[in-house]
């Protein structure tokens, strides 16, 4: 044999054990989970680890009743939406003329863009708060997505700067002589060839949105406008006592976004390295 | 084209400001403006109601003593260097199996990533009642008739319970982001290595770590702000961890702020985060010698 | 790429759209009430009654009722407060009661209840009386009292071989041990939540008495926190002894006040100490059964060598509904009535049958179907000659933080002695007195 083929099989070997490792660190705790959600209390108190003598599927509706996860989802949604519809279009705009146009000022503009990214949410918390304050902005799911797409323009626009200023100088002089304004190249040229840095973009920023906490926390009071990481976090605190049914809350606002993350695989990984790594 | 050259310029500027103005009015009041107000507040005492009353400095002076800043201070540089060099390398390590093809990939990236894509909220109730003495783990240590701590619970074990959170949630992404910077190498170097006589190891170290520093600088840097400003997960396994133990700079000043209505104090941690972050980016950019975009 | 600009146009028109609405639905006058019955609490939907019916007698009018998680709404209350922008109506304690009163937030009801004798009658005087200031101003409608004393696991007291609650500190401390051996712990509270301030109120009721406790919350020793004779350090030395001895489970600080309570009602917990609420839990944890079979009360055991109240107990009226003080000339006359049927008999009945007694006067019948725990710590209040509020009812917030969330945790995981505790609570009273100045 080889060296090449006797060097491949140790690796293989001994290489698979730590992968292994890591996924059943990772699926054991889901595996739980979904196992849990089905017990019914007494299950759960006479015998965590195992598994339930009865499946309680009821739990999942109980679940969404009690802990009124459709109200959640809905905000979340209408949140994402605003988010990526602002956050795209304001980014795609500042890009594509820091891409295609040459004026004085533009790397100063960039710099002064892309800084950005060391100023985090949670630290201009409190004038953020200040300025809801003033503008009785509190529970206003519009106002929350526009301070997320803020604070999601200097990554957005390092992305996008980077895939439009690849667009060919060839391709959008043709466009001008052709006719088109500066509104049509935009649209009719930049935009469609820098898709995947669009989607990669997307992918980031509706990720973000999904999960931020912390100003959602402090701005949506009225549990009817809370978002789902606000929501959940009050639904489980009052019910520390009933895993089973906790968990059931946990899998039902789970399953969509692993279908879709099953569904759009691809997308999301493209997402996560054109991102952070050409960006 | 008999367009004067002057009009011309006058129309390139007005779309550029059009295009800009969207972008540089979100961006100026809702990031700048804050920040410059964060540092603005920090002057001040001042606990939501009332008058502001000018302290200049004094916040920082009294944060400084504070023996709570100093300890959130203490467990955020804990937390990144404990967290960062853990997850760097068994990313990397990880990673560069998945691209030695030790595995089906599509499985392992699927199963990895997957914790990426889960509420931090979801992922910490779950694992902290796993942790928990008498759902999960600890019932089946009782079980087996063994002593069993909850490190959620226990001020020594704490902070490591919470970075264990943050490794089963977010190691997926640094992963995904090493194996992509690993497809990057040149295959015939390592190929005329292998054939040099280099031995797996050697390989590794000699030839793909240095090729791919770029790539570990850039995750190490995105990690190591990403810890310095960790909230979510901590937030809700431990809440600032039992009396204080897991308490970040960022779960500080959410304190400060909303519990102690300390109004000055919180932006002087701010401030103070700000700083840091400031510092951190400006030294990894020297070392990673990166060339700006222009 | 049509697809794209459509996508993002459409995406901006739906966020005016979103805003607007925000914007437009302001036709009709809110009424915004926040408390901590949440929307799973058993009083919730007896709100939801009043709210509905309020809405058909005012159709102009929209209630709407912010019920947070109690830590949340404390902190939430906090901030709204701190932003000038109180709720219209706020279940806050009393303390809190005169401190947002004095910042003009609260409204001064002794006016409006000089106008609306019949329903000043309703309440009990000496309620009204504690919720007053010393000039006579009223910023909450007293609602509910507390009385507070110690639950016990009558299942753990038989495994453990106990026949009884404790009646002296000795006593307790011997049969912390006992239920020690059988695999139980004496004690559990919510230590997450800093759930503290009633036995630490009780300790130090014992140790200082209860006129000390209330110079030390609101008189002359408002600094005197870390004077030995003022009794808080012995205060925290009591604890000490049973964190100590083992009387708490590890990782108190860290304990949920959910799990705290699951482990009483799942019989690993012997004794409970905490306010009369905790009735209802019990049934709505453990079920009627566990309730009327298990759970026995009593006063918390003297302590012969401590110089305080040893029949002191700690309790009062402890809640009351606050009226913004912001409120316009249309809206208060809406609000007001609002509040006074949020504290009709009907509700008061309703308070009462979940374990939260009130200071309005309610039907002789009422209280004859209550549960005989409650008519027994109702007969214990009413006997006793010295009662003192619990310190996170009464004093300055900073002092009531500082207890529960530095001095206490300090002490249950040994990161602070006594003394350092005491000196902790002691700054921050000096800090918040003397910027009062």
């Amino acid at each position: 044999m080889s060296l090449r083929g006797k060097r491949q099989e140790l690796i293989e070997v001994f290489g698979r054990i730590p992968l292994y490792l890591h996924t059943l660190l990772l699926l054991i705790p889901i595996g739980w989970m979904v196992v849990t959600s089905m017990k019914s209390l007494q299950d759960l108190y006479t015998n965590p680890m195992g598994l339930p003598t009865q499946w309680h599927v009821g739990n999942f509706i109980k679940a969404v009743q009690v802990g009124r996860l459709q109200i959640y989802f809905k905000n979340t949604l209408i949140v994402e939406v605003l988010t990526l519809s602002c956050t795209l279009l304001v980014a795609s705009f500042v890009a594509f003329v820091l891409s295609r146009f040459r004026f004085r000022g533009r790397e100063f503009l960039y710099l002064f863009f892309t800084a950005g990214y060391m100023i985090s949410l949670h630290s201009v918390l409190i004038p953020l708060y200040e300025i809801a304050r003033s503008l009785n902005a509190f529970n206003n799911l519009a106002f929350l997505s526009l301070v997320y797409s803020a604070f999601e323009i200097p990554f957005s626009v390092l992305v996008l700067t980077n895939f439009m200023s690849q667009v060919p100088k060839e391709i959008e002089e043709s466009a001008i002589i052709d006719g088109c304004g500066y509104w049509g190249v935009f649209t009719k040229v930049v935009m469609p060839l820098s898709r995947d840095g669009i989607l990669a973009v997307a992918t980031l920023v509706a990720l973000h949105a999904w999960n931020e906490l912390l100003l959602a926390l402090v701005m949506l009071n009225n549990p009817s406008s809370r978002t789902l990481p606000v929501g959940l976090r009050g639904f489980f605190a009052e019910h520390l006592s009933q895993p089973t049914l906790l968990f059931a809350a946990a899998l039902v606002v789970s399953i969509p976004i692993m279908a879709l993350y099953a569904l759009l695989q691809e997308r999301f990984v493209q997402g996560i390295t054109l991102g952070a790594l050409k960006g | 084209m008999a367009r004067g050259k002057s009009s011309w310029r006058r129309r390139q500027w007005v779309w550029i400001l059009l295009f800009l103005l969207p972008g540089i009015t979100l961006y100026c009041s809702l990031v700048i403006f804050p920040v410059i107000s964060a540092f603005y507040l920090s002057g001040f005492r001042w606990y939501g109601f009332g008058e502001k009353i000018f302290v200049g400095f004094d916040n920082f002076r009294r944060l400084f003593l504070s023996r709570t800043f100093l300890l959130s201070l203490s467990v955020t540089v804990r937390y990144m260097l404990i967290n960062v060099p853990l997850q760097i390398t068994v990313a990397y390590v990880l990673a560069y199996l998945l691209y030695r093809k030790v595995g089906p990939f599509k499985f392992f990236r699927f199963v990895f990533f997957m914790p990426c894509v889960l509420l931090s909220v979801v992922v910490g109730y779950t694992l902290s009642v796993l942790l928990s003495p008498w759902f999960g783990v600890g019932a089946l240590f009782k079980t087996l008739g063994l002593h069993y701590t909850n490190p959620l619970t226990d001020p020594k074990l704490a902070l490591y319970g919470v970075i264990f959170g943050d490794f089963w949630q977010w190691l997926g992404i640094k992963i995904v982001l090493f194996y992509a910077g690993f497809q990057d190498l040149p295959a015939d170097i390592l190929e005329a290595a292998t054939l040099d006589g280099a031995s797996e190891m050697q390989r590794f170290t000699r030839i793909v770590i240095p090729l791919t520093w770029d790539t570990i600088v850039t995750v190490t840097t995105l990690l190591l702000i990403g810890s310095l400003r960790v909230f979510d997960l901590v937030f809700i396994m431990t809440g600032g961890g039992p009396n204080h133990a897991t308490e970040t700079l960022s779960i500080h000043l959410f304190n400060l702020a909303f519990d102690q209505m300390d109004f000055g104090a919180g932006s002087a941690v701010a401030v103070v985060l700000f700083l840091i972050s400031f510092l951190f980016t400006v030294v990894l950019r020297r070392v990673a010698r990166r060339e700006s975009l222009f | 790429m049509k697809g794209a600009v459509i996508t993002l146009v459409f995406g901006f028109l739906a966020f005016l759209l979103v805003g607007w609405n925000g914007i437009c639905a302001q036709e009709k006058l809110v009424i915004r009430i926040m408390d901590y019955f949440v929307p799973t609490d058993t009083l919730a939907p007896h709100f939801e009654e009043v709210f509905r019916k309020f809405e058909v007698d005012f159709p102009n009018v929209r209630v709407q009722h912010e019920g947070l998680e109690s830590a949340d709404f404390r902190t939430k209350l906090a901030v709204e407060m701190a932003a000038g922008n109180p709720p219209d109506i706020s279940y806050v304690v009393v303390g809190l009661s005169w401190e947002y009163g004095e910042q003009g937030l609260l409204m001064n009801l002794a006016p409006v209840f000089e106008q609306e004798r019949e329903w000043r009658d309703t309440i009990v005087p000496t309620a009204i009386k504690a919720f007053s200031t010393p000039d006579g101003k009223i910023y909450a409608v007293p609602f509910v009292a507390q009385i507070g004393g110690l639950y016990y696991n009558k299942n753990v007291y038989e495994r453990a071989g106990i026949a009884g609650p404790p009646t002296t500190w000795d006593e307790l401390l011997e049969q912390v041990e006992k239920i020690k051996k059988v695999g139980a712990y004496a004690f559990v509270t919510g230590g997450k939540e800093w759930r503290y301030a009633w036995f630490i109120t009780q300790l130090l009721v014992r140790t200082a008495g209860v006129d000390r406790v209330y110079q030390l919350a609101r008189g002359s020793e408002v600094t005197g926190w870390n004077k030995p004779e003022n009794g808080f350090i012995d205060a925290l030395y009591l604890f000490k002894e049973l964190i100590d001895a083992g009387a708490f489970p590890e990782g108190l600080n860290g304990i949920p006040r959910d799990i705290a309570r699951m482990m009483f009602v799942q019989n690993q917990v012997a004794m409970y100490y905490e306010g009369s609420w905790k009735v209802n839990v019990w049934k709505n944890l453990g079920g009627e059964d566990f309730l009327n079979n298990s759970v026995g009360w009593s006063l918390f055991p003297a302590v012969p060598k401590a110089k305080g109240d040893q029949d002191g107990m700690v309790g009062g009226p402890v809640h009351g509904w606050g009226i913004s003080a912001k409120l316009d000339e249309t809206k208060k006359p809406l609000v007001i009535e609002l509040v006074k049927r949020i504290t009709s008999p009907v509700m008061a009945a309703r308070f009462l049958e979940n374990a939260q007694p009130v200071v309005v006067k309610v039907d002789e019948s009422v209280m004859a179907r209550l549960h005989p725990i409650l008519l027994r710590q109702f007969e214990e209040y009413n006997k006793a000659q010295k009662v003192a509020l619990p310190t996170d009812v009464i004093c300055v917030p900073p002092v009531d933080n500082a207890i529960k969330k530095i001095a206490v945790p300090g002490i249950v995981d040994g990161s602070l002695t006594p003394e350092e505790a005491a000196e902790e609570v002691n700054r921050e009273a000096e800090k918040y007195f003397s910027a009062k100045q």
